[in-house]
């Protein structure tokens, strides 16, 4: 296997006593959509902000992460923001905040293309016209001009990532890209997130607490439980027999299009707070099949297989049972 | 079936963020008098009937008339010319008292509210002190300090002018800072100067325009009254409130010669506040 292009070894976030994120390992490889799933609060979005160091100081992260060889924490200011934007990029849920409002968009791919690849005035503009093109803004020469409010919701995420694409990054980090807008025009942002990322040979990690996203676009999926990784693997067999009483749960909480009418199962209870976790798995106090060996260590991530990493010691359990 | 609507159309592009909103009322109304006392400062020899400076001993301290619509005061001088010339020394107070603390105000503003730290907290237990003492009781014991003269109430007061605005802009900064577009310039690499300068600052100087224009009132007020009190612009200039001051001996039996300096005072004030609240107005209305 190759050397991986993004690499976090054991990475947590402590923010006074609590750790919101707890020894978070995973590997990212060259143009793979890796999807990081959990519920709201389980340290998605702050796994994302770690990479990028864009978290407070109170906010102490540990661990290693390791970005096409380099460790992300002993760069230099300077060197870390030629690989923010550069070759890191980020885009927010909230399209309307995070464009801002007094610069035209024009302007705001032009500043990204003015500080990390030097173009300025025509050159610029031909570019900018080209990346509002890609990301399927129609008359762009005519939409450099306008502001962010004069955009609708789904042009503004379309904004939102020609300005990231605009220095060419390796890897793009969407952090709930497609949450504040509607089902059709999710469907549509996906679509070009996945044709750009084959056009520009990206990277993404795709955070999101959709399920239905992660099917529809990603090679591999992270699921994340109170700032613990629970199982990775390759989607379509995590979808099909998932190996962690966690993923079971949350796949037998949808919908699906098989049985007409369906009771949905849900998992009860409320995820622990990251101050007062229980002992051992911390999932185990709401799990349909935690046993008492559960309560006394909390289980690691796990290989199982070639492919498969789970935090399950009934993994073998759930897996016979999905087989027969 | 209907035909398709369309909603909008092409627009004009120039001007189009501030003017594609009819301007408020009070906006137009601040404008236009401050523009009439713009001329006034401008071409005072041309709109003045008379020189200001020219004794008239035939015609002193006569009431209003149509010769002399202000009256003339006790060395037989016009007072409408005198008025008039003295849009210029006023108006010059009105922005030089107030251009170093709004620049330098808000610059220090958003560093400190953007960086924090110890700078910071010396700051704000500054703007605590400051706060305490009433600004005018303390440009006073300043130029008291400097001696008298329009240099240095400058002085005076852009020395504790620059704090109520830097306080107004750390407040904004702040708050401007926790948008996601101000994480979003960090995570294009983007370094820190050109985030507060190039994204926060153009979002949060609103109030700061707004007050600008309210502090020129107020700086207008504020010079009239040190002239009044003969701290400010010296007596051979005219100022409004040295004006007021010349006249208040007279004032029994020649009420001209302060009332209408006064007036003056009144409506230079209204207008900077009118087109503070018409800005504010369409700032609000923008946004």
């Amino acid at each position: 296997m190759t050397a991986p292009l993004l690499s976090l070894q054991d990475v947590s976030v402590r923010i006074g006593a609590a750790a919101p994120v707890a020894g978070v390992s995973l590997d990212l490889a060259k143009g793979e959509v890796l999807g990081l799933v959990g519920e709201s609060g389980s340290g998605k979005s702050l796994t994302m902000r770690a990479i990028l160091r864009l978290l407070p100081p109170v906010a102490r992260v540990g661990g290693r992460i390791v970005w096409d060889g380099k460790d992300l924490a002993g760069l230099s200011d300077a060197d870390l923001r030629r690989v923010r934007g550069r070759e890191i990029a980020m885009i927010f849920q909230e399209p309307m905040t995070a464009l801002n409002p007094v610069l035209t968009v024009g302007r705001q791919i032009g500043e990204s293309l003015a500080v990390h690849l030097g173009l300025r005035g025509t050159a610029a503009r031909r570019r900018a016209i080209e990346l509002l093109d890609q990301v399927g803004i129609p008359d762009a020469a005519r939409r450099l001009g306008s502001y962010p409010h004069e955009f609708s919701g789904g042009m503004r995420q379309r904004a939102m990532i020609a300005i990231a694409l605009a220095a060419g990054p390796r890897l793009l980090l969407a952090d709930e890209p497609t949450t504040a807008l509607d089902v059709t025009i999710q469907d549509q942002i996906l679509k070009l997130l996945l044709r750009l990322k084959d056009e520009l040979s990206m990277s993404v990690i795709l955070v999101t607490h959709d399920l239905g996203v992660v099917a529809g676009t990603c090679d591999r999926v992270a699921v994340l439980y109170a700032g613990r990784l629970m199982e990775v693997g390759p989607t379509e067999r995590i979808f099909a027999r998932p190996s962690h009483g966690y993923t079971l749960g949350l796949l037998r909480s949808l919908p699906d299009a098989t049985h007409a009418r369906q009771r949905l199962s849900g998992i009860p209870g409320a995820p622990p707070d990251p101050g007062a976790l229980p002992p051992g798995c911390r999932f185990e106090p709401r799990c349909a099949y935690a046993v008492a060996a559960c309560r006394a260590t909390e289980p690691p991530l796990a290989r199982l297989g070639a492919e498969l990493q789970t935090a399950c010691l009934r993994a073998g359990d759930l897996l016979a049972a999905a087989a027969a | 079936m209907a035909a398709p609507v369309t909603l909008a159309g092409p627009r004009p592009r120039a001007g189009r963020l501030l003017l594609s909103v009819r301007p408020p009322g009070t906006l137009v109304a601040g404008a236009a008098i401050l523009l009439l006392f713009l001329i006034c400062a401008i071409f005072p020899g041309w709109v003045a009937p008379y020189d200001p400076l020219e004794f008239d001993y035939m015609a002193i301290m006569n009431p209003p008339t149509w010769a002399h619509p202000f009256g003339t005061d006790n060395f037989g001088r016009d007072m409408l010319s005198r008025t008039i010339w003295a849009a210029q020394v006023d108006l010059q107070i009105a922005i030089f008292s107030t251009l170093f603390p709004a620049i330098f105000g808000t610059l220090a503003g958003c560093l400190f509210g953007y960086f924090g730290g110890w700078p910071d907290a010396v700051f704000r237990r500054l703007v605590d002190i400051i706060v305490t003492i009433p600004f005018v009781v303390l440009v006073i014991a300043i130029v008291a300090v400097l001696g008298p003269g329009l240099l240095n109430m400058y002085i005076a007061i852009s020395a504790v002018g620059w704090i109520i605005y830097a306080r107004l802009m750390r407040a904004e900064i702040i708050s401007q800072m926790r948008r996601d577009y101000a994480a979003a310039g960090l995570v294009m690499g983007y370094g820190r100067l050109r985030i507060i300068f190039r994204h926060l600052l153009p979002n949060a100087i609103s109030p700061i325009v707004v007050y600008w224009m309210t502090d020129m009132s107020l700086a207008i007020l504020l010079g009239s009254s040190l002239g009044y009190l003969g701290l400010g612009a010296q007596p051979p200039t005219a100022e409004w409130g040295v004006l007021i001051a010349d006249g208040k001996n007279f004032m029994t039996t020649a009420w001209w010669m302060s009332i209408f300096p006064g007036f003056a005072i009144v409506l230079a004030g209204m207008g900077f506040s009118l087109l503070g609240d018409g800005m504010a107005a369409l700032l609000r209305r923008r946004a």
